[in-house]
């Protein structure tokens, strides 16, 4: 019989293995790797960019929080005291960020720096545009899509072209591309989402 | 939650994924911030090597032992506890650098940094060695990173 408890306690999405990687990115930057650098861009790009565009700022408004960001990132790679919460550090960063702009002024104050930005951040309201559950959302999808990239590539083009499109593709697009009939689509789809779901548990 | 509901949710949640990628101009500018960085003053330990011995090519490598008397120029270079080796060798109109890197690490990452701020990187072998090809002749500098601290070779001469 399964655990109940356990199972209904687990959290939707469990980060610890992305955590890990995270912590293994920035050390590596640390060190002065640019691959690892590039690797740590390429991972957050998107999540970076879509947090000030989810809160209605303009394209150029969001490209400017995503540069300085990554800008603060590199200034603060050596002295952030939890890698493994590098996602939790970027999102801090590019919410706040994000608030500076919405509020029309400069930042007071960087990401993780004492008691007066966790007050501006606290004083951040629930209904704003950048409220948490927006953020959680946005990090969920974030996680998901990082789930993705760790599929075969079978598997990963069955999800992305039916799940992550703005156009889902029809079953006869996927088989197409994938080379199998139709009708394989569909059992392959749910032997993919299953795998799916055991890499974000 | 079970599994079905989990899968749901994830399933809805990737539907509801509009997140685009960000510029790719911004995407490259943000990478090359790195290079900002490594050419920034380290806030680790930094040790300035200095060249203890010089072979020109023809001559015999490190030590008598050795009987080989390649096309390598091969240097010596020591800073603090630890040493770096460096052989340049011409590879038709480049070159390449090899070497070691000779003293305590769990891990570390070698640069070469041209003068005109190209910048290009490898991790150290278990053993600290270290390749970079087809390298322009120039000037550069060397820089081994260690948990220990910096290592700098100032301007290499290759070629």
């Amino acid at each position: 019989m399964p655990d109940q408890k356990s199972e209904s306690s687990r959290p939707l999405i469990s980060d610890s293995q992305f955590a890990s990687e995270d912590a293994r990115l920035v050390m590596r930057c640390r060190k002065g790797e640019q691959a690892a650098w590039d690797e740590l861009v390429e991972r957050y790009q998107r999540l970076i960019f879509a947090i000030p565009r989810r809160a209605g700022l303009s394209e150029d408004e969001a490209t400017d929080v995503f540069q300085e960001v990554f800008v603060t990132l590199v200034q603060k790679l050596d002295e952030i005291e939890q890698p493994d919460r590098l996602r939790s550090w970027l999102v801090t960063t590019a919410k706040f960020k994000t608030w500076a702009v919405v509020r029309g002024r400069k930042p007071e104050a960087e990401a993780g720096e004492g008691e007066e930005h966790s007050e501006m951040m606290a004083s951040i309201a629930d209904d704003s545009p950048a409220a948490d559950e927006m953020l959680i959302e946005l990090e969920q999808q974030h996680l998901i899509r990082m789930a993705v990239a760790k599929l075969d590539e079978r598997c990963r083009k069955i999800v992305s072209m039916i799940y992550l499109r703005s156009n889902a593709a029809s079953y006869a697009e996927v088989a197409g591309e994938i080379g199998v009939g139709e009708t394989s689509i569909s059992p392959l789809r749910a032997r993919c989402l299953k795998k799916l779901e055991k890499l974000l548990r | 939650m079970n599994s079905q509901e989990r899968l749901e949710k994830i399933i809805s949640l990737m539907e509801r994924d509009d997140s685009i990628d960000a510029p790719q101009d911004s995407v490259r500018w943000a990478k090359n911030l790195f290079a900002v960085r490594a050419a920034e003053p380290s806030t680790l330990r930094r040790w300035i090597a200095v060249l203890v011995s010089e072979l020109s090519p023809g001559r015999p490598a490190f030590g008598e032992r050795s009987a080989a008397a390649g096309k390598a120029r091969q240097l010596l270079f020591e800073a603090g506890n630890a040493a770096v080796e460096v052989e340049i060798t011409p590879k038709g109109k480049s070159f390449e650098i090899k070497g070691q890197f000779l003293g305590e690490f769990q891990e570390g990452a070698v640069a070469v940094l041209s003068s005109d701020g190209n910048r290009r990187e490898c991790g150290l072998s278990g053993l600290g060695a270290f390749t970079f090809d087809r390298v322009a002749k120039g000037s550069y500098d060397l820089v081994v990173r260690t948990e220990a601290g910096e290592f700098a070779v100032e301007g290499l001469a290759v070629g």
